[in-house]
């Protein structure tokens, strides 16, 4: 299923000293299978005193699916356009998402706390996932320990075809973080995450054709613990008298079901003016195949699975935003937005197609089998002080 | 099978070089962090959003919950659950 960091994130610096702001922003992502997705989101906060925050997250998501499902728009029989199930995964083609966050934080001189709870709800699945984090500074505020936890209790309910399958299961995710600034310009972090899931991990729309051309349910072990260890460096510079900043991030992720990830990020952000930032970024991604994943099933294994997540890929993106802010002028409106950031991500993915036919493993595979998946994701932000 | 093949050599040094990194970053926290002391009145540049490890929240969220979905990885982010819009 979806991954995402719903833990509360370290304390950040404000972009303004405001009372309250709302951050708007809308993403849309596409990909060569004809897969869209818009999301707008909002978040929005409000201090009560000089300790303590409120903060509401919203997000939408409407969307033609997953890229590992979809791709067989158009494509013979199962050109059933949108609004209908779809013949093979058993989903519809189109689908909103809607999730809540609302969470409380407190902050006084280095001693932060932050509790959260999140609600996401759509077509199929629903999510209740409750949330806290500390942080602590120390060694005269130099040095930081954190740490956070998050529960989800998530239900998959599949319609169409694969009714009946799908089941809940429950994630427990625990992390903890060390930060250390070394310079005016410089500081390091490290974060240890802990993951463990049990109860119906799979997804049952990713059946499983034998060699015979026998059509499986996907069956999965029921229960998963993993671990992920990932360090950041950043350095900050000055470029004539701009300042300017690199960052640097590695992750190294495995689990008990033998599955093993590398991520590098790195990000490089510069002001251009007074008010005026460019970032940078490339990011690379490779990650093995699961223990019980093959390319070929005969029909009597323990554990089957077709499902894109758990099969060895490596991906790599490249993207470039840029932020400023608007007119001093439109400070004294509560209508007019002080900042804005528009950015563009372009990912490609080692994944070659299947030509004009469907593969009868992969059912995403719908384009030409000599070129690379590819995928964009273009964002839009803006922010108001209130 | 010869347990080389399954453990190729080029294999084994990127563990090592994995292991020496998180090693080097480690040992590099927790001996500067006992001497770095950088004073409040020094930072300037550290409160500037561009320094911050993360500079834009609400970036982060929609990218760590959409991106491993869409890109089909397990391990690319901190968390799992939540939905997907799949």
């Amino acid at each position: 299923m979806a991954l995402c960091a719903l833990a509360a994130a370290p304390p950040a610096e404000a972009a303004s000293d405001s009372d309250q702001g709302l951050d708007f922003k809308y993403m849309y992502y596409w990909d060569r299978n004809g897969v869209w997705n818009h999301t707008p989101a909002f978040g929005f906060f409000r201090k009560l005193s000089s300790l303590w925050t409120i903060k509401w997250d919203q997000e939408f998501d409407a969307v033609t699916g997953a890229s590992r499902r979809l791709g067989l728009r158009n494509i013979g029989r199962l050109g059933d356009h949108d609004l209908k199930l779809d013949g093979v995964s058993g989903a519809s083609r189109r689908e909103i998402r809607h999730s809540e966050k609302v969470g409380i934080a407190y902050d006084n001189q280095g001693r932060a706390a932050a509790a959260a709870f999140y609600f996401s709800d759509e077509n199929d699945y629903r999510s209740y996932s409750p949330s806290v984090s500390g942080y602590l500074d120390f060694n005269d505020r130099n040095t930081t320990l954190g740490a956070s936890a998050a529960l989800f209790f998530d239900e998959m309910r599949p319609r169409g075809p694969f009714r009946g399958l799908g089941g809940k299961r429950e994630i427990i995710s625990l992390s903890g973080t060390l930060a250390q600034v070394l310079s005016p310009l410089s500081l390091v972090g490290l974060t240890a995450n802990v993951i463990h899931s049990s109860g119906y991990l799979g997804h049952p729309y990713n059946p499983v054709t034998t060699a015979n051309g026998t059509l499986l349910i996907e069956h999965l072990p029921g229960r998963k613990t993993a671990a992920a260890l990932s360090g950041q460096i950043l350095q900050g510079f000055h470029l004539g008298e701009r300042l300017g900043s690199l960052r640097l991030e590695a992750r190294h992720y495995r689990d008990d079901w033998k599955l093993i990830s590398n991520t590098a990020e790195v990000q490089w952000y510069q002001y251009v003016a007074e008010a005026t930032f460019v970032r940078l970024r490339a990011r690379g991604y490779n990650q093995g195949t699961a223990a019980f994943a093959k390319k070929a099933y005969d029909g009597g294994e323990v554990y089957r699975t077709t499902d894109i997540r758990f099969f060895a890929f490596t991906s790599l993106s490249l993207g470039m935003k840029i932020g400023s802010v608007f007119p001093e002028s439109w400070e004294d409106s509560y209508l007019l937005p002080d900042r804005w950031d528009i950015g563009y991500d372009q990912g490609v993915r080692d994944t070659k197609g299947e030509e004009d036919g469907i593969s009868p493993l992969f059912h995403y595979q719908v384009f030409p089998k000599d070129q690379y998946y590819m995928q964009g994701t273009f964002m839009l932000g803006l922010s108001f002080d209130l | 099978m010869h347990p080389s093949a399954r453990n190729p050599p080029h294999r084994r040094v990127f563990r090592l070089i994995k292991l020496a990194l998180l090693a080097a970053l480690i040992l590099a926290t927790t001996i500067l962090g006992g001497c770095a002391r950088v004073h409040q009145k020094d930072r300037e540049f550290l409160g500037d959003p561009i320094m911050q490890r993360a500079p834009d929240a609400l970036e982060g969220n929609l990218e760590s919950h959409n991106l491993p979905r869409r890109e089909g990885s397990s391990g690319g982010s901190s968390g799992s659950g939540g939905g997907c819009g799949c």
